[in-house]
């Protein structure tokens, strides 16, 4: 499969080999509910000062700066997400926001834990769409694999979710060898019976022990082999930019993804960008340099177009830096100082 | 005018990596001989991870 973009003429973020950058991905917080080891430690973590933490504000500056520039899908990350007490003033105030004359969309990525409290105030405010993250429904494993015995509440924020109106529902897990191999199917059950789309994802390096081996990690190949033994799987055809291969499952209507960006990359249809939740412009998961967009925001002596203009300058300066491809493999591939908890899925 | 298009490819091994600097290199030797990007795409197998370009160039 081709994974490619044509060069647009657009005046947006369209980077040397014509990528179009359309989708801004935003760290809320670094923190987290949860310990999953592949993310970050149990402990020892030193965590992002509350002063650097972007407000809400400073978040929607940047987004409507974006937005001007041709994004029009905003992801809310974290860390955990919902644990920021303005997280539905940030949706309401980037979801008013337009590109292009229409209106963007924003979504969530979430551990699930506390979502069914807050899913009322969070579509009113006009999120979009939600991808809960739940790599095994056994309450041991989950207690082993995230340091918290908190299974009941995500299967919670499942629930809610799949009562709520936000649709396309997607879970993600990322398929672990030795870990969670045993529950593909399982959990592919729980979100067929949720009404949602079961993503696995290739455990990439970005785990805090920095104990990751591309010969030992579960590939998408291994997932779909166990996935097709239970079900025939049929390509769904138009991915586009999605980072997910989708398949029918018996036909269809239910769909199963993968995303594979270690075995199968797709860097040649990326067009998102990263903000951290300090403020760090990253244009790959797995840069390992950023760009200081923080300064833009809190300069005092700046007018509020020279703002403008220093936001957007840092956003075309990160797109036109960007490589052709991540580097994974590579004998002198560097893993992120940042935690993924850090960065931002 | 005519236009000429051309197209060349980057085979690089999985395991190994991306070489960001191999695709810089072999954009800059097309751009420098006047070419200009016109489609930009990869492919993956799994044992390799494939850059495509289409160039053209007016005659």
């Amino acid at each position: 499969m081709s994974i490619g973009v044509e060069p647009s003429t657009s005046t947006g973020l369209v980077d040397s080999f014509g990528r179009v950058h359309s989708d801004l991905r935003i760290s809320l917080t670094d923190r987290c509910s949860l310990r999953c080891t592949y993310c970050m430690p149990e402990q020892g973590n030193v965590w992002l000062s509350r002063s650097s933490i972007l407000s809400a504000a400073e978040i929607a500056h940047v987004a409507r700066v974006a937005a001007d520039l041709g994004v029009t899908s905003f992801r809310l990350t974290g860390g955990e997400p919902l644990l920021r007490v303005d997280l539905a003033e940030i949706v309401a105030q980037v979801a008013g926001l337009r590109s292009g004359g229409s209106p963007v969309e924003v979504t969530l990525t979430t551990n699930g834990i506390g979502l069914a409290e807050r899913i009322d105030e969070l579509v009113a405010a006009g999120l979009s769409r939600v991808n809960i993250s739940i790599d095994t429904v056994r309450a041991d494993r989950f207690l082993e694999l995230t340091k918290r015995d908190r299974l009941a509440d995500v299967l919670a924020g499942i629930e809610a979710a799949a009562g709520s109106p936000l649709r396309p529902l997607k879970l993600n897990a990322v398929a672990m060898r030795g870990v969670n191999d045993d529950e593909l199917v399982d959990l592919v059950d729980l979100a067929l019976a949720h009404d949602a789309e079961m993503r696995f994802i290739e455990q990439m390096p970005l785990d805090a022990g920095h104990v990751w081996d591309r010969s030992t990690m579960l590939t998408r190949d291994e997932i779909l082999t166990v996935l097709g033994e239970r079900w025939s799987l049929t390509p769904v055809p138009g991915r586009g930019d999605a980072p997910a291969e989708r398949f029918e499952l018996d036909a269809g209507p239910s769909t199963v993804g993968v995303i594979a960006s270690v075995t199968a990359p797709f860097c040649g249809a990326c067009n998102r960008l990263r903000l951290t939740a300090d403020g760090q412009l990253r244009s790959c998961l797995f840069a390992t340099d950023e760009l200081d967009l923080r300064g833009a925001l809190r300069t005092e002596s700046l007018t509020d177009l020279d703002r403008d203009h220093e936001i957007a300058d840092v956003l075309r300066r990160s797109v036109g830096a960007k490589k052709a491809g991540h580097a994974i493999g590579d004998p002198l591939f560097l893993q992120p100082v940042r935690g993924m908890n850090a960065i931002g899925g | 005018m005519a236009q000429r298009l051309r197209h060349s490819s980057l085979i690089l091994p999985l395991d190994e990596g991306v070489d960001n600097q191999a695709v810089d290199r072999h954009m800059l030797l097309w751009t420098e001989g006047g070419w200009s990007l016109q489609h930009f795409s990869t492919t993956a197998d799994p044992r390799n991870h494939s850059f495509h370009f289409i160039w053209a160039r007016a005659d």
